[in-house]
C-alpha cells in the first residue's frame, strides 16, 4: 500500500478507488480517499485528505470546504 | 516575407492598386507574420457565448495557433483564458466539458476556479503538504484573454495591444445600432471546412459582383442594382434593397423591434475584420467565425439568430438550409483562388473601381496592419 496500511478494509478501499478513478467516478473518489484516511497514520492521512479535498473541489463537491478546513487544522493547507 | 512595394502597391488609388501578392495566401512566414499582425494584435472572433450556455460549460480552442478555452464562470460571465496550467504548461481543457467545481489540471492536479484563480496545488510541498514557503503562487492564476461580446460573437484581443472594442469597432456598432436586441441563437450551428486561406473568405464576403454567377438563386429576386457597397473602419462589406422573408403560408419570423421601416427589405452583410462576417435582417442574424488553419485552410463556423427564443422550426431548418447552400456555392470560388495563387505571374490581380470597393478596402486594411 502507498501510503502504508494493511487489512483487508484497506485492500477494499484500494479496489474501490481503482474502480472510481477507472470510471472518473469523482464523488465516490472523495469519499474513499476519506474514508482510507481515518486509518492512517497522519503523513499518510494529509496525503489522502489532500486527494479527497482535491476530486471535491473539481466536482463541486461541497465536502471540499470540510477537507480544506481539517488539513489546515493539520497545517497542511 | 512582406514586401513592402507590394503593399504599398495594395494602398494605390482602386483603379491602380494591386491585391495582396501570392506569398500572403500561401506562404507560412508570411502567415505567422499576418497572424501576429491581422489575428493576435486585433478585435479577432473566437466563437460565441451560445456555445458556453450554462455557468461552467468550456470549450478549447486554438486560433492563430494558440490555445485558448472559452468558458461561463460561475457568476454567469463568460471569459476567455490561456488553456495552459501554470505549473508545467499542460493542456486544461481538452475537449467541451462542464466543469461542476474547479478547474483541475489533469497532471498534477492544480485547480483554478472559473475565475481564473489559483485555488489548490496539491502535494506542492511534498506529500500532504500543499503549499511550500519557497513558492509564491500568488499570482499565478490563469492568463486571461482580453474579450468582448459584440452580437453574441466573443472577439479576443490576445496580444493586450488593440484599442478597446467598441473604439474600434465604433462605426460598425453606431451603423446597427438599430439591431442591438437580444439574438436568440436556433441550435443549428453548422461549420465547413475550406482549402483557402482565411483571407479569401473574407473577400469574397465583402463583395456582391460575384452573386449574379455565383448564386444565380439569390439573384432571381436580388438583383446587382438592388446591392450597395459598405466600407468603414475596420469593415466593409454590402447591403441588399430587396431581401425577402422566408414564409410558410402565414408563417414567419417575427421581427427584431423598432426597426426603421427601410428594414422591410433592406439586409445587410458585413466583414467586421480580421474574421467575423455578419449578417443582419428584419427577422433573422447570423455570425460566421473563421477559423484559419495555416496558409490554406480555414474553418467556418456559422451561426443564426433569431429575435425570440422559439423560431419556427420548420422555417428556421428551411433557413439554416438556405444560407447552408448559399455558403456552400462560394467554396469552390474561394478554393478556386486560392489554387490560382499558386501562379507565379499573378501579381495580386486588380479591383473593379465599381464593384471591388469593400474587398480593396481589406486588403488596404491588411497592408496598413502590415505596417504598409
Ligand atoms: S502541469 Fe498542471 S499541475 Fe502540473
Ligand atoms: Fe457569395
Amino acid at each position: 500500500m502507498p501510503w502504508g496500511l494493511n487489512t483487508a478494509q484497506t485492500a477494499e478501499i484500494e479496489a474501490g478507488l481503482l474502480r472510481a478513478h477507472a470510471h472518473g467516478d469523482t464523488r465516490t473518489l472523495v469519499s474513499l480517499y476519506t474514508e482510507a484516511a481515518t486509518e492512517a497514520p497522519p503523513d499518510a492521512a494529509a496525503f489522502l485528505l489532500t486527494q479527497a479535498w482535491v476530486y471535491a473541489l473539481s466536482a463541486g463537491d461541497p465536502r471540499a470546504k470540510t477537507l480544506s478546513e481539517t488539513l489546515a487544522a493539520m497545517g497542511r493547507a | 516575407m512582406k514586401d513592402i512595394d507590394a503593399l504599398i502597391a495594395v494602398r494605390h488609388p482602386i483603379g491602380r492598386a494591386s491585391g495582396l501578392p501570392n506569398a500572403h495566401y500561401m506562404d507560412v512566414s508570411t502567415f505567422a507574420e499576418e497572424s501576429q499582425a491581422l489575428l493576435l494584435g486585433q478585435w479577432a472572433g473566437l466563437g460565441v457565448a451560445a456555445q458556453v450556455p450554462c455557468p461552467g460549460d468550456a470549450v478549447p480552442i486554438t486560433f492563430a495557433g494558440v490555445p485558448l478555452f472559452l468558458l461561463r464562470d460561475r457568476d454567469g460571465d463568460v471569459r476567455v483564458f490561456q488553456n495552459v496550467c501554470r505549473h508545467r504548461g499542460m493542456i486544461l481543457v481538452s475537449e467541451p466539458t462542464r466543469i461542476e467545481g474547479a478547474i483541475r489540471c489533469p497532471y498534477h492536479s492544480w485547480c483554478y476556479s472559473t475565475q481564473g484563480r489559483l485555488v489548490a496545488t496539491p502535494h506542492v510541498g511534498g506529500p500532504g503538504r500543499n503549499s511550500d514557503p519557497k513558492l509564491d503562487t500568488s499570482d499565478l492564476g490563469l492568463i486571461e484573454v482580453r474579450s468582448h461580446i459584440w452580437r453574441d460573437v466573443v472577439f479576443v484581443n490576445i496580444d493586450g495591444t488593440a484599442p478597446p472594442f467598441e473604439r474600434a469597432n465604433a462605426e460598425v456598432i453606431a451603423r446597427w445600432a438599430e439591431f442591438d436586441a437580444p439574438l436568440h441563437h436556433d441550435g443549428r450551428a453548422f461549420s465547413l471546412d475550406i482549402a483557402c486561406n482565411w483571407k479569401l473568405a473574407v473577400e469574397n464576403y465583402c463583395e456582391s459582383y460575384h452573386l449574379p454567377w455565383v448564386h444565380p438563386g439569390l439573384n432571381a429576386y436580388s438583383r446587382l442594382e438592388d446591392h450597395y457597397p459598405i466600407e468603414g473602419r475596420g469593415h466593409a462589406g454590402q447591403g441588399t434593397e430587396v431581401y425577402r422573408q422566408l414564409t410558410d403560408g402565414p408563417k414567419r419570423f417575427p421581427d427584431f423591434p423598432g426597426l426603421a421601416p427601410k428594414w422591410d427589405t433592406a439586409a445587410e452583410y458585413i466583414a467586421v475584420f480580421p474574421n467575423v462576417l455578419l449578417g443582419t435582417h428584419r427577422d433573422h442574424a447570423f455570425a460566421i467565425v473563421l477559423h484559419p488553419d495555416g496558409p490554406s485552410r480555414t474553418q467556418e463556423h456559422i451561426h443564426i439568430y433569431y429575435a425570440t427564443e422559439q423560431a419556427e422550426p420548420d422555417l428556421a431548418d428551411r433557413n439554416s438550409a438556405q444560407w447552408r447552400g448559399v455558403f456552400e456555392e462560394d467554396v469552390f470560388v474561394v478554393e478556386g483562388m486560392q489554387k490560382g495563387r499558386a501562379a507565379p505571374g499573378f501579381d495580386g490581380g486588380r479591383f473593379s473601381p465599381a464593384m471591388d470597393g469593400p474587398t480593396h478596402a481589406f486588403h488596404m486594411w491588411v497592408a496598413q496592419c502590415l505596417g504598409a
